[in-house]
């Protein structure tokens, strides 16, 4: 019974909490992008397991449960029934009576675990959800960036982090792929989706507003003299799906545009830029007056032809 | 990846965006007179960076003079 009652407070007190917080964790950052050696499992479980009990316990403490709930001599009573079963069998009465407190005192403690487990998990999620928002948000000092990912990340698998647009603190933008397959082919396109295995590796790329590049005719038209623009032999693949397998995958290359493919979003962080465009505004407002009302040197010249 | 390979990626992105926002830059002073007659015509604008092509709209302008 001692061995059955240990390994169920084991369940309970260190496993638990763990599995609970990556359920949790689970809707934001999907398990297979998370690549976790064993020791890393095995501390993390304990890093959760003695955070969220001390945090349990200093709760218990505060709001007087725990003091309602703990009873020493009852808690002896337990204890020597489950480990003698001859103090068991003459004492059952009483120690049934003591189960009732055990019981009580550990279900003032899971409850208080299991919800400080939820919220930490809660709040890791929109930590990770909001990754890219609340690095860029923080001071730009290299230390303190690094302990930020090293507590609200687990280690990611490289290829969640590179087509993943919750690391991204611009939300406006959006990730485009150039992909040169092992066939020869170019395909570009915004990315919509990725398939990773088990182990984090990748399977397949999805494109959205998919085109793939002509190269024979390009090839051809070079050849022929000419110096065609490269533009001109991009051809559009009718889809928003266009899957692409890793296997198949030689190279890629990664662009952040701005997702409405504007200007707008680069202006951000950029004076130069802003005044640039302003600038450009005032000279367009100026151009529209003069399409309008005509240039003012018109008007002279024409007085001066009259003269 | 852990956190400081994470730090380093990130740090690759930002840099990526950086690049084309100074080709943008670039691309408005070089070509700016075509631009504003562009935008006086059509309300419309292209800008070319090796990223790809973004557009500009009149509606950028007063966003950016607000």
């Amino acid at each position: 019974m001692l061995a059955v009652a240990v390994s169920s407070f084991f369940a309970l007190y260190v496993l638990g909490p763990d599995a609970f917080s990556r359920v949790v964790l689970g809707f934001t950052l999907p398990r297979r992008s998370v690549n976790l050696s064993r020791s890393e499992e095995v501390s993390r479980a304990l890093i959760w397991a003695v955070a969220s009990f001390s945090l349990a316990y200093l709760w218990a403490s505060l709001d007087g449960s725990l003091a309602k709930t703990w009873n020493p001599g009852l808690f002896k009573v337990w204890f020597s029934g489950i480990d003698s079963e001859a103090y068991f069998s003459t004492h059952s009465e009483v120690w049934f009576g003591s189960l009732a407190a055990v019981l009580k005192l550990n279900r003032c403690l899971l409850l208080r675990t299991y919800a400080v487990v939820f919220l930490l998990s809660i709040l890791l999620s929109i930590l990770t959800h909001f990754y890219g928002v609340v690095r860029d948000s923080l001071p730009a000092w290299t230390w303190l960036r690094e302990a930020f990912a090293a507590i609200v990340l687990p280690r990611v698998a490289p290829w969640h982090v590179l087509l993943s647009k919750l690391l991204l603190g611009d939300r406006s933008l959006s990730i485009h792929l150039d992909i040169l397959t092992k066939a020869d082919m170019l395909y570009q396109g915004a990315f919509a989706d990725k398939t990773l295995a088990a182990d984090g590796s990748l399977v397949s790329v999805t494109l959205a507003n998919p085109r793939r590049f002509d190269r024979e005719a390009y090839v051809q038209e070079k050849e022929n003299g000419t110096k065609p623009s490269a533009e001109l032999f991009w051809k559009k693949i009718p889809t928003n799906m266009f899957l692409v397998m890793a296997s198949e995958i030689a190279t890629v290359n990664l662009r952040y545009l701005p997702r409405d493919r504007s200007v707008r979003p680069l202006k951000a962080g950029s004076p130069d830029l802003t005044d640039l465009l302003k600038a450009i505004g005032e000279q367009v407002e100026e151009a529209k007056r003069q399409a309008v009302n005509g240039p003012a040197f018109t008007f002279v010249n024409n007085a001066h032809l009259s003269i | 990846m852990n956190g400081s390979q994470i730090e380093s990626v990130l740090q690759l992105i930002d840099q990526n965006v950086d690049i084309t926002r100074q080709e943008t830059l670039l691309y408005l002073r070089e070509h700016q007179a075509e631009v504003v007659q562009a935008l006086a015509r059509t309300g419309r604008a292209t800008v070319k960076t090796t990223a790809g092509e973004l557009s500009l709209r009149i509606e950028d302008l007063t966003a950016a003079a607000a």
